[in-house]
C-alpha cells in the first residue's frame, strides 16, 4: 500500500467539479483500493458522494492510500490531479 | 370549504392566469421497511438496478431537452445527478443493506441516501449544503420507479394548472410545459432564483416570496396568479374568480390580437421610432425576440453562465453561448453586459464573501477589475462571438472615470491578445456602460465623451439615489422609478448623451412596464429593452400615441412634487387615454 499526503490548492477544495475528476480517476483502476480523507475520516475514492461529503476546503492536506497492482500509477495520477489544481481552468 | 386567502408577493414573470392548483411532490416518504426473504434479495438487487438505469434514461432525456430548450448552461446542472447514478459504492452499501436487514430496494435505497442528503445538509459551506438537494432528487426519481410511480408529476396534468411549490429547481422547471403549467406561486425565492429566471424565460406568469402558499393550498384548489402586480388569490370566491376570469379572457384575446403588430416597428402616428429590445438571460430565449417582434436584445445578462456552476465557464464555453445567442438574431443588434456578479448574486468560484451590505460591496465592474483573469476571458469570448453577428458590449455599475479606462485597457488587452494569436474578431466592436449609479449619471455628460452608447439601469439608480435596499422588505416599497429625482437623472443622462449624439437605451423592468411607456417615449429614450414578452403590448400602446401628447404628459410627470404624485399622474392619464386596451396600468409605485 502507498500513502502520499497532499495539500489542496485549488480554489474551492474538493467541490463537485473536482471531485468528480478525481472520482473520475480512481474508477479507472479497478484492480486496486483508492482511499482518500484528512483527519479521522477516510473513505473510498470511487464514490462521488464519499468523497463531497468530505467538503475538503482549500488548504486541506488530503491523505490518498492506494492499494493494488497499480497502485504507482494510480498515486502519480492522484498526486498530478491534486497538484494541477484539478485543472480547474480549462 | 376553505376560505379565500389573498396574497401578495413578488411579481417575477409577467401575465395573469388561473386554474387549479398542482402541489409539486418533489420527495417521497420514508419507504415502509417490508421484510423479505433470504431467497428475494437476488431479485430486490435487480430491481434497484433496473430502476437506475430508467431513471439515468429520465435524466439524460432531461438533459437533452434543456440543452436544446434552454441552452448547454441549463443542461450542466444535470451531470451532477449523473455522477451520483455512477456512485457504485454507495449503491454497494445499499446492497449490503438489503442483504443485512432483509429489507426492500426502496427502504434501503431511502435509508442510505437520507444519510448522504442529511450529512450534506450539515456542512458549513454552502457548495457542500447544495447538494443535498442533488442527492435528493436523484434519490425520488430512482424510488419513483422503484414504487412505479413517477416523479414527474408535472408530466401527467390533463388541465391547465397552476403550479404551488416551495421552490423550484432547475429540472423542475425543464417539465414544465408551459401549455398545462399555466402559472407559478412559490414560498421562496427573489428575482434572481431560479423560478424567477426560468419561469421568465418560459413566459409563465409567477409570483414568489408567498411564504407559506404551500401549507395553504390543497391540489384542485382553486388559484388566481397575477404576475404583472404580485398578488395571488386562493380559492377565490364566485364573484372574484368570475372577475379575474374575465380580465384573463380579455387580456388573452387582446395579446393575441397583437400578433398582427409582430412585424411592424414601433412607430408613433406622427413618426417617432423607438427599438423595443429584450432583456434575456439564457441564450435558449433569444427565440423571443423574433417570436414578440423585438428590435433585439438590449441586454444579454451573462450571470447565469456563472452562477450555473460552480467553477469560472472556460473560454470556448462562453465563445459557444454567445455565439447561441447572436446567430438566433439574423442580425439584430445583441448587447452584451459583462458579468454583474457580487451583491444579491454570489459568486462562489471568484470566492465572493457574503458582505453586510452586498449592493453597495464588491461587485459587477469592481470584482471584473480585480480579477482580470476573469473579466479578460469573458472579453476574449464576447469579441470571438462577434464574427457571427453584431455585438456591443456593456460594462455594469460605473461609478467612476478611472474604473472605465481600466475596463477599456483590458478591452484592448483583450483585443491585442486575439490579435496577436490570429484570431477574428469585430475590431469596431461598440462599447458602452451602464448608468446605474448616481455619479455616473451626473457626469453623465464627460462619460458621453468616452464611450458609443448608454443603457440606463432603472432598479439600481432608484436604489442607490434613493437610499433604499431594495431586498430589504422593511423598506423595499420606498423603492420607486417614479421618485422625481430618477426622473430627473433619467432626463439629464438623455439630454448629455444627445448633446454627444450618442444613443441612449433604458433596460430594466421599469422598460416593461406600460404605464412608463410614454414617460420613456417623452424622455427621448432611443431604446427601451424589457422582458421579450412585454414587447407587444408596448408597441401597441407606442403605436397608438404620437410623440407630441408623450412629451405633454413627460412633462406634467417630471414636475411631480413626490413618487406618489408622479405615479398617480401618469396612471390617470394612462388609464383615460388607453381605456379601450385591457391593459394593466398598475404599475409599481
Amino acid at each position: 500500500m502507498l500513502v502520499e499526503r497532499v495539500t489542496l490548492l485549488n480554489k474551492l477544495g474538493l467541490h463537485a467539479r473536482p471531485a468528480s475528476r478525481l472520482v473520475k480517476i480512481a474508477a479507472q483502476y479497478k484492480e486496486t483500493t483508492v482511499e482518500v480523507g484528512y483527519g479521522a475520516e477516510i473513505i473510498n475514492a470511487k464514490s462521488i458522494l464519499g468523497v463531497m461529503m468530505l467538503a475538503a476546503g482549500p488548504g486541506t492536506e488530503l491523505e490518498i492510500r492506494v492499494d493494488g497492482p497499480e497502485e504507482k500509477e494510480c498515486l502519480a495520477e492522484l498526486v498530478d490531479l491534486v497538484n494541477k489544481k484539478f485543472f480547474e481552468d480549462e | 370549504m376553505a376560505r379565500q386567502l389573498k396574497y401578495k408577493g413578488q411579481a417575477v414573470s409577467p401575465g395573469i392566469a388561473s386554474g387549479p392548483a398542482v402541489l409539486l411532490r418533489r420527495q417521497f416518504r420514508k419507504p415502509e421497511c417490508k421484510k423479505i426473504d433470504q431467497a428475494k434479495v437476488a431479485n430486490e438487487v435487480e430491481r434497484l438496478y433496473n430502476a437506475i438505469d430508467r431513471a439515468r434514461t429520465d435524466i439524460e432525456g432531461q438533459r437533452e431537452r434543456a440543452t436544446k430548450g434552454l441552452g448547454e448552461t441549463v443542461a450542466r446542472i444535470f451531470d451532477a445527478h449523473l455522477m451520483i447514478l455512477e456512485d457504485e459504492p454507495t449503491f454497494e452499501i445499499v446492497i449490503q443493506q438489503i442483504n443485512q436487514d432483509l429489507c426492500s430496494a426502496e427502504a434501503a435505497l431511502f435509508q442510505v441516501f437520507d444519510g448522504f442528503a442529511n450529512r450534506f445538509e450539515a456542512q458549513k459551506e454552502q457548495i457542500f449544503r447544495d447538494r443535498a438537494q442533488d442527492v435528493r432528487e436523484v434519490c425520488g426519481r430512482i424510488l419513483g420507479h422503484l414504487i412505479g410511480r413517477s416523479t414527474d408529476t408535472l408530466l401527467d396534468i390533463d388541465e391547465p394548472s397552476i403550479l404551488i411549490a416551495s421552490e423550484l429547481g432547475p429540472s423542475d422547471v425543464l417539465q414544465l410545459d408551459p401549455e398545462r403549467i399555466i402559472g407559478v406561486a412559490a414560498d421562496k425565492g427573489g428575482a434572481t432564483s431560479h423560478t424567477a429566471i426560468l419561469t421568465r424565460a418560459l413566459g409563465v406568469p409567477s409570483v414568489v416570496g408567498l411564504h407559506d402558499i404551500t401549507r395553504q393550498a390543497k391540489p384542485g384548489n382553486i388559484v388566481v396568479v397575477n404576475g404583472n402586480s404580485g398578488k395571488v388569490v386562493l380559492r377565490p370566491t364566485q364573484r372574484n374568480l368570475d372577475r379575474y376570469k374575465e380580465k384573463e379572457t380579455q387580456y388573452r384575446a387582446f395579446v393575441r390580437s397583437l400578433r398582427d403588430i409582430n412585424e411592424l416597428p414601433a412607430e408613433t402616428k406622427d413618426g417617432r421610432k423607438i427599438h423595443l429590445g429584450a432583456n434575456i438571460e439564457l441564450p435558449g430565449e433569444a427565440r423571443n425576440v423574433a417570436r414578440f417582434g423585438g428590435d433585439g436584445i438590449g441586454l444579454y445578462r451573462t450571470e447565469y453562465l456563472f452562477l450555473a456552476q460552480d467553477t469560472v465557464p472556460s473560454e470556448e464555453q462562453q465563445v459557444k453561448e454567445y455565439t447561441e445567442v447572436v446567430k438566433q438574431l439574423d442580425g439584430k443588434p445583441l448587447v452584451i453586459r459583462t458579468f454583474d456578479l457580487g451583491g444579491d448574486k454570489v459568486f462562489p468560484a471568484a470566492g465572493i464573501p457574503p458582505e453586510a451590505n452586498p449592493f453597495m460591496g464588491w461587485r459587477a465592474i469592481r470584482v471584473a477589475l480585480d480579477r482580470p483573469e476573469i473579466f479578460v476571458t469573458q472579453l476574449r469570448a464576447i469579441l470571438r462571438a462577434s464574427v457571427h453577428g453584431p455585438i456591443k458590449v456593456m460594462f455594469p455599475m460605473i461609478s467612476d472615470m478611472q474604473e472605465l479606462k481600466l475596463a477599456k485597457g483590458l478591452f484592448e488587452e483583450a483585443k491585442s491578445q486575439l490579435r496577436d494569436e490570429g484570431i477574428d474578431y469585430d475590431p469596431d466592436m461598440k462599447v458602452g456602460i451602464m448608468i446605474e449609479v448616481p455619479s455616473t449619471a451626473i457626469l453623465a455628460d464627460q462619460f458621453a465623451k468616452e464611450v458609443d452608447f448608454f443603457s440606463i439601469g432603472t432598479n439600481d439608480l432608484a436604489q442607490f439615489t434613493l437610499a433604499v435596499d431594495r431586498g430589504n422588505e422593511q423598506v423595499a416599497h420606498l423603492h420607486t422609478v417614479y421618485h422625481p429625482s430618477v426622473l430627473f437623472l433619467i432626463s439629464w443622462t438623455v439630454e448629455a448623451a444627445h448633446h454627444h449624439n450618442i444613443p441612449v437605451a433604458l433596460c430594466g423592468e421599469f422598460a416593461g412596464d406600460p404605464a412608463a411607456s410614454l414617460l420613456l417615449l417623452g424622455l427621448g429614450l432611443d431604446e427601451i429593452s424589457m422582458s421579450p414578452v412585454r414587447i407587444p403590448e408596448i408597441k401597441k400602446l407606442i403605436r397608438s400615441a404620437t410623440q407630441k401628447e408623450a412629451y405633454e404628459i413627460t412633462q406634467k410627470v417630471l414636475t411631480s412634487k413626490s413618487s406618489r404624485e408622479a405615479h398617480d399622474r401618469l396612471v390617470r392619464r394612462m388609464k383615460q387615454r388607453f381605456a379601450e386596451l385591457p391593459i394593466w396600468f398598475g404599475g409599481k409605485q
